[in-house]
Formats: C-alpha cells, structure tokens, sequence
C-alpha cells in the first residue's frame, strides 16, 4: 500500500496535557517509523476533539505542537464546548473527512513504534474492514483466531477502519450509545456488510488500566452508569429481548448507577427513543452471559 | 546501665557477633567510587537481555514509556548475546520515540552467569533505588511512582509491591506467528505482603516487585552472588532485606508472565540446579546473623506451635503395632462403681492400625453390667476412627452401642472417630434396659499419628489452622 492517508481522531475530556503530549510523541514516532519502512500514510491528520468544560490547551500550544511535528503529522484542535460522549464526539470529528483510513483512539494511548506498519498489512485483504491493536500491560480478554487474526469485534480504544465504511454506516450511533459499546455496535454493523474484523497482536498500544489486588476492575461509579446503560441499548438494538428484561430486573433492584440505568432506559423506551431492533435472527450479534463474544477468559 | 551495656559487649554475645558483622559491611566503604554530585534520577531500572525476544522488550518499553512518573533510567544489559541479537536489540532502542530513548543506556556483558549483567548495572546505576525489570515483564502504570512514594517516607528499605502471575504463549504460526497472547486472566499469586519467614525456604518476589536502595550495592558493595546461575534474585532480596528492613506498599504495580509455550529461567535449568542453588543459599543463611523485625515475632510464635504439635506426634509413628501400642481394659460397673476387681483383658490379637477385641463377661460374673468404661490405652494424642461396639447378651442377641452415646474424654471428630490428646483415655457406655450381657466386642483402627487432616479438622477455620496449611510443608 503506497501514499494512503489517515485521520487519527481522539475525543479529550479532561485528560492531563502531559499525556496528551505524550500520546502525540509516541503517535508520530509510530508514523515515522512507518515512513522509513515505506511509503505509506505520507499524510497524516490528528483531530482532538476537546469535550471539556473548559478547553485544555490554548491556540498557541496547538501551533507549538504543529511547528514540532510539521513534517509527521497535523493537529487539528476542535473545541465542543459541551461533553459530547465518545459517539458524537467521533462523528463530529469525522464530518468531513477525505482519508482513506481513520485511526480511532482513547487520548492517552501510545503506539509501539512499529503499530501502523503492523495494523496496515491486514488491509491488502479488501474484505477487511477494521483492525484493532493489541493493549498492554492489561490485555483485552476477547477471542480471536490465532491464525487470521479474525475476531467478533473490535474496541475503539485503538483500531483503524476503513473511511468510507464509516460513511456508508453513518459513524457511531451516537443517538443510542454514549461511551460504552458504540464500538461493539459499529463492529457488528461492520460485518453485517460483510466486512472482517482483525485483531492484530503485533500492533501494541499501551492503554493504562488498573487492577484491584483481588484482580477484580475498579470501575468509577460513572463507568457503572454508562456501562449499564450501554448493555441495556445493546440488548435491546440487537433483537435479545430477553436479556433486556433480565437486566431491567437485576439493575432495578440495586440502588445507584444500575437502578439510574434502567430508570434512563425506562424513560427512552416511553418516550419511544430507542432504536429499531436489527439482526433478528443474531446472524452477527453474540450475547454469551454478559459478553458479546467467546472469552479466553474473564475477570 | 551504660557499663552493663558495654559488658554485654565485651563478651560473646549475639549482639557482639551481630555487630561485629555489621561492622564488615560499614568498613568495605572504604576504596569504593563516590558518586559525583550529578543529579541522579530516583530511580535505575536495570534489565538483562539477550535480545531473544523482542517483542516482549518492545512490550516493557512502552510499560516504561506508560509511566505516572519517569523520574527514571533504563540501564539495559545485552548478556551473552550472538551479534545478530545485539544488532536487533539497538535498532528496537533507537525506533523509541526520544522521551524514553534519552533514559536507555546499553552495556553489552560477554561473560559471566546470570548475575554478573546485574552487577554491571547496579554499578552503573545512577538512581538512589535500582529495581531490575526483565525484559518480558509487564509493569502498570503506577510502577515507578509507587515505588518513589514509598522511599520518600521510607528512604533506606527496600520497598515491595505486589504483582500478578498470568499464563501466556508465543503465537507459532500463520499470520499472527510470533505474536504475544494472554491466555488466562491475571491471577493475584503476588499480591501479598512480604515476609521474611516464608522468604527463607523460597522466594514469593518476582524481581520486578523490589526496589533496592542504590547505596547498600554502591557503598556497602553488596553485590549479587556470580557463582549462582538461578535464585541470585532471591539470595540478594534475602541479604539485602537482612540489613535495610523491607517496607511493603500494598499495591499491583505488575504482572509477571509465565511462558507456557516458550523458554524461561525454570524451564533453562534442571531441578537439580534449582535445588543445589536452593541449598546453597540456605547454608548461606546459616552463616551470617539475621536481624528480624518484631512484626514477625506472632509469626515465630505459630511456628513453634506447629513444631511442638508436629513432633509430639511425629514421636508415635515409631511405635506401630496397635498391641505393642494399645494395652486396652474394659472396666464393668455392676452397681457399685469402677474398680480395678472388675476389668478384662483381652486376649486378641490386633493388626497394624486396626483392633478387634472381645470381651467374655461370663468369665468376671453373672451380675448385669450396669456400665462399662473402656480405657484403649494410657498413652494420649492418638485417634480412633471407625470405632464400633457390639452388645451380645445371654441369647445371643446383638445390640449395636451407638458411639455418640457414650461419654468420653477425647474430643469427637464425625461420627465414629475420637481424638485422644489427654492422657488415661477413656469411653463410657451405660447398659440400658437391664440386659444380661455376655459379651462386649470393640473394633475400630488406630492412628498413633495425630495427623495434619486431623489437626485441620480439630482446628477448623482457624487463623492458626491457615498458618499451619501454609507452612507445613515448606519448614519440616
């Protein structure tokens, strides 16, 4: 693949700059690194979208950044002024993009120095639609075939898809998903046009994550919101009725996030604002217990 | 006061010998390099590698490159490694974005075990703590950072943190070949606190959970032991815990990966390396005094409760056969009382570990039995499982007696299984419904060893019980 283009785009909210600056290091190392190698992604866009309350950097920070990687990459900076979420977030940033590939990322994410050359080869196969990296130190736990690479979906913390599938499937479906699962949304809707996914090992991207001691997560209490809210959505887009009335009873009967999820979905649901149920028949969709793929295991 | 301390001194006391020890490691600073007053980094992180796996090592530099807090440097040490690798491993340093290629230094060692790369970079270490990392670990966010929270309040202790094991494979083939994959969860295995005790028999730190303060290598010259070619991690945290006291931060900082398709240290060397190591690092114990916190004084005090169980009951297994062990009488209670008149022997014989005795009341007298006492032995800690009594009167007719019925003064176990821990043991039945006995028949086996599933179970959940499952095997 010879002279491709890419958008990387990555929603901010709140993050510290030195992160942020971090990211950019590692990101333009990453496409350097590609150069040397070949040809390929001579034009590279990075578009931050601020969702801040208020704006994390001033216009001069931005030209500084442009001035010390105006060979490697571009920075765009899009104040929102309101928390746009990661969905909307997203679409915004993609309005109008022309690149051949876009680079979805968590803001503070470093690619390893080889991650474009790795993430780009599956894409010689045109039936590949998006290629995900590999996260360290905490590795995502999902399925994947050890010989194609070949997986059920792909998280957006880090993965490339192809531009003009993103257009053909309207972005994220930012009306129903907030944060979470908007990216398993968009993966099964990738393949229900019959498009691969790619989980690719070699590609690593450092995505900070914390354990407990016990090994359990520690999620914040807004992570439990929205990823309540995201399975009950989920459920329900995706034909698995009963699933949804499962969760509706366990969330009902807890106090806090959970009970807030389901009183939220309650509320879309009377005020017919959930989305039209697809896949009726589940020929993408997979809900195995609480996840949405074979697991080589679970925390 | 003062004179008696100086008394206490002057002769051949522990503390003398202690200090004296002490001593040798005070006077070797003496000779050895200064550090110049350039501004050292918090702290050096020193890692072997022989470029063998390299996407691994990619792996640990963006671990690194991850950090909260990169108050740090990266002291790698190519080891023992064919020119190729070399090669391999400064083309990875040098495709590293500048934030963490400016912290690599590269040693290249030709020579030497595994712990002669360490002591080149602990020499070399500008930090005030070093901690190895290898180049196949993964470390959280927050490595570093813990670290340097703990030795600003803690300056002069090695300081732990805790880690997690977690199964891992190289991808062989097709075209994800080569590639790393998790393939079981992050277990806690190391997600306890240090402790000294358990240390002594083997190490429960991976490396990458240690920080050492530089000076006790950089002047005090402690260095690691080049003679070993496995456990030098151990034998180091072990002498160097000895002097400086360890400060535990209960916190995961890492994950340590465990091969299940490749290469590693354990599967390197054979057991009987590891085990000659092993012992080698124990005789070196035994030769130099060992300062223990009184943190672990209650821990000392479990210990020795083992012991005491354990050989008290160690001592039964040299007698074995139950008649050499058992001299059983049965006391019959006519009305009037026990009394030495009323009691039989029997003249059975029993087998290893099981009895069978039969006792012909016939032959005492012709009065009801009102109660009968059996007295298996008058020796304690023994236990009696299976134990049955059987009743046969004058027309034959048998009478199961039902064990829980009886009074006795060990302690039950489930059904049909009593514990002896005191001494004159006994077991009490009462005979109701006046009935003619003829004949009281006692079976059951016997185990003249306390044993540790009986010991669990006497001591059911108990912290002490824990204690004992977790050292029983490891101290004797």
């Amino acid at each position: 693949m010879k002279n491709i283009s890419i958008q990387i785009q990555t929603v901010l909210y709140h993050n510290e700059i030195r992160d942020l600056k971090r990211a950019v290091e590692y990101m333009a190392n990453a496409l350097e690194v590609c150069r040397n190698i070949d040809d390929c992604l001579i034009d590279a866009v990075l578009c931050w979208g601020d969702a801040s309350k208020n704006p994390l950097f001033q216009t001069e920070e931005i030209e500084g950044l442009n001035r010390k990687y105006e060979d490697i990459v571009k920075i765009k900076y899009d104040v929102f002024g309101f928390n746009s979420g990661t969905s909307k977030g997203h679409n915004r940033l993609a309005k109008g993009c022309q690149a051949d590939y876009m680079l979805i990322m968590n803001p503070d994410v470093l690619l390893c120095p080889d991650f474009f050359v790795e993430v780009m080869k599956p894409f010689s196969d045109e039936k590949v639609g998006m290629v995900e990296g590999r996260q360290t130190p905490i590795e995502h736990h999902k399925e994947y075939d050890i010989e194609t690479g070949e997986t059920g979906w792909a998280t957006l913390a880090c993965a490339v898809l192809r531009r003009k599938l993103y257009d053909e499937l309207n972005g994220l479906d930012e009306d129903s998903f907030f944060m979470y699962c908007d990216d398993l949304d968009f993966s099964w809707r990738v393949r229900m046009l019959g498009y691969k996914i790619i989980y690719k090992p070699s590609a690593m991207v450092y995505h900070s994550k914390k354990l407990s001691v016990s090994g359990a997560w520690l999620p914040t209490p807004a992570e439990i919101y929205y990823s309540a809210e995201a399975a009950l959505l989920v459920a329900h887009k995706w034909s698995n009725p009963k699933r949804v009335k499962k969760l509706l009873q366990l969330y009902s009967a807890q106090e806090g996030p959970e009970k807030k999820a389901a009183d939220e979905y309650l509320r879309r649901k009377a005020e017919g604002k959930l989305p039209n149920p697809i896949d009726p028949e589940h020929k993408v969709a997979t809900f195995i217990g609480d996840y949405y793929s074979e697991n080589r295991f679970v925390f | 006061m003062k004179e008696k301390k100086v008394d206490l001194l002057k002769q051949d006391t522990l503390i003398r010998e202690y200090l004296q020890w002490l001593e040798t490691k005070i006077v070797r600073t003496e000779g050895l390099p200064k550090n110049s007053d350039e501004k050292r980094p918090f702290l050096s992180v020193v890692m072997r590698t022989q470029g063998k796996r390299l996407s691994a090592l990619q792996e640990v530099f963006l671990c690194l490159g991850g950090q909260t807090d990169m108050d740090f440097e990266l002291l790698l040490i190519i080891h023992k490694a064919m020119r190729r690798n070399i090669e391999e491993v400064r083309r990875l340093v040098r495709k590293q974005p500048e934030e963490l290629r400016e912290r690599i230094r590269i040693f290249e060692v030709e020579y030497g075990k595994r712990s002669v790369p360490l002591n080149v970079g602990f020499a070399e270490a500008k930090g005030s703590y070093i901690a190895a990392l290898d180049d196949d670990d993964l470390v959280f966010e927050n490595w570093v950072e813990v670290f340097h929270c703990a030795a600003q309040q803690h300056f002069g202790r090695i300081i732990h943190t805790y880690s997690f094991a977690q199964d891992w494979t190289r991808i062989p083939e097709g075209k994800q070949a080569g590639a790393l994959r998790a393939v079981y969860k992050p277990i806690p295995e190391y997600c306890t606190p240090f402790n000294l005790l358990d240390q002594i028999y083997a190490n429960h730190c991976p490396f990458m959970t240690i920080a050492f303060p530089a000076f006790v290598f950089q002047e005090i010259d402690e260095r690691f032991d080049e003679i070993l070619d496995t456990t030098e991690d151990w034998d180091y945290i072990m002498r160097i815990s000895a002097l400086c006291g360890v400060y535990d931060v209960e916190e995961a900082t890492s994950i340590y990966r465990i091969w299940k398709n490749e290469e590693n240290s354990e599967s390197l060397y054979s057991k009987d390396v590891w085990k000659k190591n092993q012992e080698y690092i124990w005789k070196k114990m035994e030769q130099q005094p060992l300062l223990i916190e009184k943190k672990y004084v209650s821990d000392l005090i479990e210990i020795s409760k083992f012991r005491y169980f354990y050989q008290t009951s160690e001592k039964k297994v040299e007698v074995m056969r139950v008649n050499e062990w058992f001299q059983p009488k049965l006391y019959l209670d006519f009305g009037e009382g026990y009394n030495e008149r009323d009691v039989l022997r029997s003249s059975d014989s029993g087998e290893e570990h099981t009895f069978r005795y039969c006792y012909k009341i016939k032959e005492l007298s012709e009065k009801k039995v009102k109660s009968f006492r059996w007295d298996p032995s008058e020796k304690k800690d023994f236990v009696i499982q299976d134990l049955k009594i059987t009743l046969r009167d004058q027309e034959n007719v048998e009478r199961k007696c039902k064990v829980n019925a009886g009074r006795t003064n060990g302690i039950r176990l489930e059904r049909h299984t009593i514990v002896f821990l005191k001494e004159d043991p006994q077991i009490c039945f009462k005979i109701k419904n006046n009935i003619h006995l003829k004949e009281i028949e006692i079976s059951g086996k016997l185990e003249v060893k306390v044993t540790d599933e009986i010991y669990d179970k006497l001591l059911g959940e108990s912290v002490l019980k824990k204690f004992m499952e977790r050292l029983k095997w490891r101290l004797f």
